[in-house]
Order: structure tokens, then C-alpha cells, then sequence
């Protein structure tokens, strides 16, 4: 045949077209939208950062945590309490987020990253839970429960300055944040780095024969999910102008992993795609249903009766399964022969 | 001094007898992740609907009593299905069974919030005795409780120990592939397994109703210290987990002399931490 289908470089040209037009499609919506709507949208691009980043920790580096609410909220308190009682710019705000987020990171994976599956769930859920306590508890510090609103500075961009107060700035800001953030994830496991968690997530014995420290890759990927939670948790606090205790909730800890597991562990757009599925799920079934938690429920569990590995999982299989098909009219791929065998 | 000492032997029991329902709760779950690798998140949620039926039913019947009976039977029977049918093909994997028993508990939350609304409601301790305990008058219900406790737990021993049927299930725990190949039915153990962990949730939840306010989410109180006392007593090991059960709850109750509840509470997840850290296969690991 002339015409040999080469399906990588084809699904990788299939991949960027993807997002592109996703991408292109955010941007028409974020110019022509209804602020009802923008408000809907930069929510899931939020929570996307935070599934993607969760995504890292679980499906990269093969780490359960039941914690990363405690980042979500590191970070948010991280944005919010300089602001207020320094007046900090915007920038400088995120930054402590960050780094608020790094420490704590640095912290509990230094005891968190030594144990693993049910023991890693069962202490990163301990400490976030403590930290829930205490800060429900700390209604000085923390404003509890109630919450602490505050003024979201603008952010400046050497002489601009923007007010996160428009919806269309906001969203745009989340926007290139998420953009930044998927396009950093995905060169990420693209290195060297990222390969040897694959190979931790693959076999972590084996990493151990080889040499590798796996400790320490494993405590860079925790403290990398846990910075990027932050950077979540910051901009959900800049969404609401408001942070409150129950951002270290368990609720928070759950969503992430529900939003990895069903839409696909170990993929960059698994994450995303969870998050979609759930958050527009929430919003539009919670108008017209109050229980809407048993759909949400049902939803979990048809999801994984008839994708096991998620969605993007689901979906991979059929483009592969289509890919060989295609492969066979033209020749047969090696593969495909080897079947029989 | 003597009032500390015996502030403290009080506190100390009345935990001890609040973790003998938690062990209720704790052994259940550690039997379902010790059979099937299910890691039971809906479990407070049993816990729930046993506390809840066990007030439904006694404001029907006028009387606590059958509830004890009754809603455990009910609600180990309607886990069979849910076992066999919804839960069966993600054991083995703790991290899928998480997220689908996660969409369980949103399920049976939210229906008993529709179907019995959200307001916490009291049950009124059946038995009206009181014990003289260390110079207070303590709750003659309390006690009671506790002793049902053990009596269950007796009665799991020797079913598990001093049964075939329990030899069957030991033997599905250890082995699962050999039990099968020797004809055992294990699918059968798997569902009925299941059926009696749930059906010891409910039982705590029922044994809890007059201590503990009832309403839709206080499985969620009970839930992370189940999984503690089920990891800190070792993954598995039943007499493990009685013991954490009884002695967290018991050093709860002291650090309470000392502390204001939710303090305690941090001091507790804290030493709870450190044995996940220091000791990962449990307090009782040879």
C-alpha cells in the first residue's frame, strides 16, 4: 500500500487538534458568554487544575492520598490571609499560596510518602483532618466555619492592571492558569522524570533494583500535586472572594479522586474530562432535584460497571481497538499478527 | 487527687464502652476488606441506617427492642444484592471499590434525607437505670450497650472460630483461590460476608441511637475513626482491631480530662498518625 497508516503520529495530530479546539471554543465562550455561564466555566477550569494535579499524584506517581484538601485550603488561606492583614498585591499572594502549599506538602509527604495504599489514604486523610479540627477551631485566625471574605487585589501586568472583579478577566486568568498548567503537566511526563514515575507506578521494586531513589521522586511528586492544589485552592478563593475552614473539608479531599477515577487514572484529559461530567451534572441536575447526590451516586457506579477505567480510558480502548481494525484493511499491523500466537 | 484519679478511670471506661460499639462497627469493615479488598467508605453510612431504622421502627412498635433484632437482619440482607451485584467486580481493587462505595453512601445518604428529612432526633435510652460508676451515676443504657457488644462480638468469634461456615470464611480470607478450587462456594461467602459486616454496622448503629444523635450524616463521625482502629489494629486482624478499638477510645476518653473534645480529638489522630507512621502493619504486628 501506498498509503501506510502510522496511527502514533496520527493520534498524536488527532490529540493536538482536540485541544486546540477545545481551547478555541473556551476562548469564543469566554468572549460571548453570559456571566452565568463564565462563572460555570472557571469553576471547572479551577477544579480542573486541581483534578489534574491530583491526577499526578494518583496516576503518575501511584500515590492514594485522602488529604489534598489540606492544600486546596493551604492555598486558599495562603492567597487570602496576606491580603488581608498585609495588604499584599495579587502576585504576591499567589506566591505565598504556593509556597504555603510546597511546605505543607514537603511535610506531610516526608511522613506520608514512606507508606503506602491503604496506609498512605488512611494518614494523609488523618492529618487533613486534623488541620480541619484545628482550623474550624482557630476562628480568630481562620474565621471558622463562617469564613473570611476579602478584596481580591488587582493583577497587575507591569501597567496593567486588571480586576479579577470582571467576570471575562477572571475567566481568562483561570483560563491561562489551566492552560499553563496542562501544558506543564503534559511535557512533564514527558521527561525523564515523569517516566520514572510511570516506572514506580509500574513496578516500584523494580525502580529500587535500578537504583533510583524512589523516595525522593515519589516526595517531588507529592510536593508537585500539592503546589498545584494550592495554586486550585488560591483561585477558587479568588473566585469567591471568600475563604472559610470547611475548604480542608473531606468533601474536598473526595472530589479530586471521584473526578481522576471516572474519568480516566493516568491520563492528562481523564481529570478534565471528571470534571465536566460532574460539575455540569451538579450544577444542572441539582436545579431541578435537591437529591441529586443519589444520581451523582448511580452516575459513579455506571461509569465504572461500563468503563472500568474511566471515560478517556473507555475512549482510548475504542480508538486503539478502531485504529487496529483500520490497520488490518491495509496490510496488517505486526501486532495484530502476533494475536494468534 | 483522688477526684483526678477517678475522673480519669471514668472517662477512661465510658470510652472503653463507647469502643466496644466502634469495634462493632471497626470489626465489620475489617471482615469486608479481609474477604473481598473492599475498602468500605459507605460504612458509616450503614452505621446510619441502622441508628435511623432503630428510631423509625420504635416510634412504630412503641418499643427499642426488636429494632435490635430486626434492622441488622434487614439491612445484612439488603447488602447481599448489593455485594453481588453492584460491588463484585471492582474487589480485589481498594482504590475502585473506594470510589464506588463512595457513590453508595452519596445514595443512601441522600435517600434517608428524603425520606426522613435532615433535623437530628433523640431516642430515649429504653432502659431508665443508673449505675453508680466512681461516685457519678452513670447511664445503666450505656453499660448495657457495651454488654450486647460483647456479646456480639463473643457470638463473631465463635461463629468465625467454632463454625465450618466460619472455617469457610477464614479459609476465603487466607486463600481465596485454593478455598474455591477445594469447592467451597465462595461467592456465596463473599455475599454473606458482606451481609454480616454490614449487618454489624447496623447493629452499632442501633446499639448507638440512644447515645448518639441521629441523623443523616453522623456516619460520618464514625467512619475515619473505624478506618484508623481497623489499620492501627492491623489490616486483617480481627483481634487487633477490638483491641484499638478499646484502647483509642479509652485514651479519647482520658485526654477529655485534659483537654476540650475537639483538642482530644486532634491528640488522638495525631498518636493515630504516628503508629501509621512508625508501626504500618498495625500496633500487634510481630
Amino acid at each position: 500500500m501506498s498509503k501506510m497508516i502510522n496511527s502514533w503520529s496520527q493520534m498524536r495530530y488527532f490529540k493536538l487538534l482536540i485541544i486546540a479546539v477545545v481551547l478555541v471554543g473556551l476562548i469564543l465562550l469566554g468572549l460571548f458568554s453570559a456571566s452565568g455561564f463564565l462563572s460555570l466555566l472557571i469553576i471547572m477550569i479551577i477544579y480542573s487544575i486541581y483534578a489534574l494535579a491530583y491526577d499526578l499524584l494518583l496516576g503518575y506517581a501511584n500515590q492514594p492520598s485522602l488529604g489534598h484538601s489540606l492544600f486546596f485550603g493551604l492555598g486558599a488561606y495562603g492567597m487570602v490571609l496576606p491580603v488581608l492583614h498585609w495588604e499584599w498585591g495579587f502576585w504576591a499572594a499567589l506566591g505565598m499560596a504556593l509556597l504555603a502549599g510546597a511546605v505543607g506538602g514537603l511535610v506531610v509527604g516526608f511522613l506520608a510518602v514512606r507508606v503506602t495504599e491503604a496506609y498512605h489514604v488512611i494518614l494523609t486523610a488523618l492529618i487533613a483532618s486534623v488541620v480541619f479540627l484545628l482550623a474550624k477551631n482557630a476562628t480568630p485566625l481562620t474565621g471558622g466555619s463562617g469564613g473570611l471574605s476579602f478584596n481580591v487585589p488587582p493583577v497587575v501586568f507591569g501597567p496593567v492592571k486588571l480586576s479579577v472583579y470582571d467576570p471575562e478577566t477572571n475567566f481568562f486568568l483561570v483560563l491561562a492558569f489551566g492552560l499553563a498548567v496542562y501544558l506543564f503537566l503534559r511535557r512533564l511526563v514527558g521527561t525523564p522524570l515523569g517516566r520514572i514515575w510511570v516506572g514506580i507506578r509500574e513496578n516500584e521494586n523494580r525502580m529500587v533494583s535500578l537504583g533510583y531513589n524512589v523516595y525522593y521522586y515519589k516526595l517531588a511528586a507529592f510536593i508537585a500535586a500539592s503546589m498545584l492544589t494550592a495554586l486550585a485552592g488560591a483561585l477558587y478563593a479568588v473566585r469567591l472572594r471568600y475563604v472559610s475552614a470547611e475548604f480542608f473539608d473531606f468533601m474536598w479531599s473526595v472530589l479530586p479522586f471521584i473526578w481522576v477515577i471516572v474519568g480516566g487514572i493516568g491520563t492528562l484529559a481523564g481529570p478534565i474530562v471528571g470534571v465536566v461530567l460532574f460539575t455540569v451534572f451538579q450544577i444542572y441536575v441539582s436545579d431541578w432535584w435537591t437529591h441529586y447526590l443519589i444520581l451523582f451516586g448511580v452516575l459513579i457506579l455506571a461509569v465504572l460497571r461500563w468503563a472500568p477505567k474511566g471515560v478517556m480510558g473507555y475512549v482510548n480502548n475504542w480508538l486503539n481497538t478502531r485504529n487496529a481494525r483500520v490497520g488490518d484493511k491495509h496490510g496488517g499491523s505486526s501486532a495484530s499478527h502476533l494475536k494468534g500466537y | 487527687m483522688n477526684d483526678l484519679i477517678s475522673t480519669i478511670s471514668f472517662m477512661f471506661l465510658d470510652g472503653i464502652i463507647w469502643g466496644f460499639v466502634i469495634a462493632l462497627i471497626a470489626l465489620g469493615l475489617s471482615l469486608i476488606f479481609g474477604i473481598m479488598g473492599i475498602v468500605n467508605m459507605a460504612h458509616g453510612d450503614i452505621f446510619m441506617i441502622g441508628a435511623v431504622l432503630a428510631l423509625v421502627l420504635g416510634g412504630l412498635l412503641g418499643s427499642f427492642w426488636p429494632a435490635l433484632i430486626v434492622v441488622p437482619l434487614l439491612v445484612g440482607i439488603c447488602a447481599l444484592p448489593v455485594e453481588r451485584w453492584i460491588l463484585r467486580p471492582y474487589e480485589g481493587k481498594p482504590l475502585t471499590t473506594m470510589v464506588a462505595t463512595i457513590g453508595v453512601s452519596f445514595i443512601i445518604q441522600q435517600v434517608t434525607l428524603m425520606v426522613f428529612g435532615g433535623e437530628p432526633h433523640m431516642v430515649h435510652e429504653p432502659i431508665q437505670f443508673t449505675i453508680p460508676l466512681f461516685g457519678v451515676a452513670y447511664s445503666g443504657y450505656r453499660v448495657f450497650a457495651a454488654v450486647i457488644g460483647i456479646v456480639c462480638i463473643a457470638l463473631l468469634w465463635l461463629g468465625l472460630h467454632r463454625t465450618s461456615f466460619g472455617i469457610y470464611i477464614r479459609a476465603t480470607m487466607e486463600q481465596p483461590e485454593m478455598a474455591d478450587a477445594i469447592g467451597i462456594n465462595t461467592s456465596l461467602i463473599r455475599a454473606v460476608t458482606f451481609g454480616i459486616g454490614a449487618g454489624m454496622a447496623a447493629f452499632g448503629g442501633v446499639l448507638a441511637a440512644p447515645i448518639h444523635k441521629v441523623f443523616y450524616l453522623m456516619g460520618a463521625d464514625v467512619i475515619l475513626f473505624s478506618f484508623i482502629v481497623v489499620i492501627v489494629g492491623g489490616l486483617g486482624n480481627l483481634a487487633g482491631t477490638l483491641v484499638a478499638a478499646l484502647l483509642l477510645s479509652g485514651i479519647e476518653g482520658v485526654l477529655c480530662v485534659f483537654f476540650e473534645p475537639i483538642n482530644a480529638r486532634v491528640l488522638i489522630l495525631l498518636l493515630m498518625a504516628l503508629v501509621v507512621v512508625f508501626r504500618p502493619r498495625g500496633l500487634f504486628s510481630a
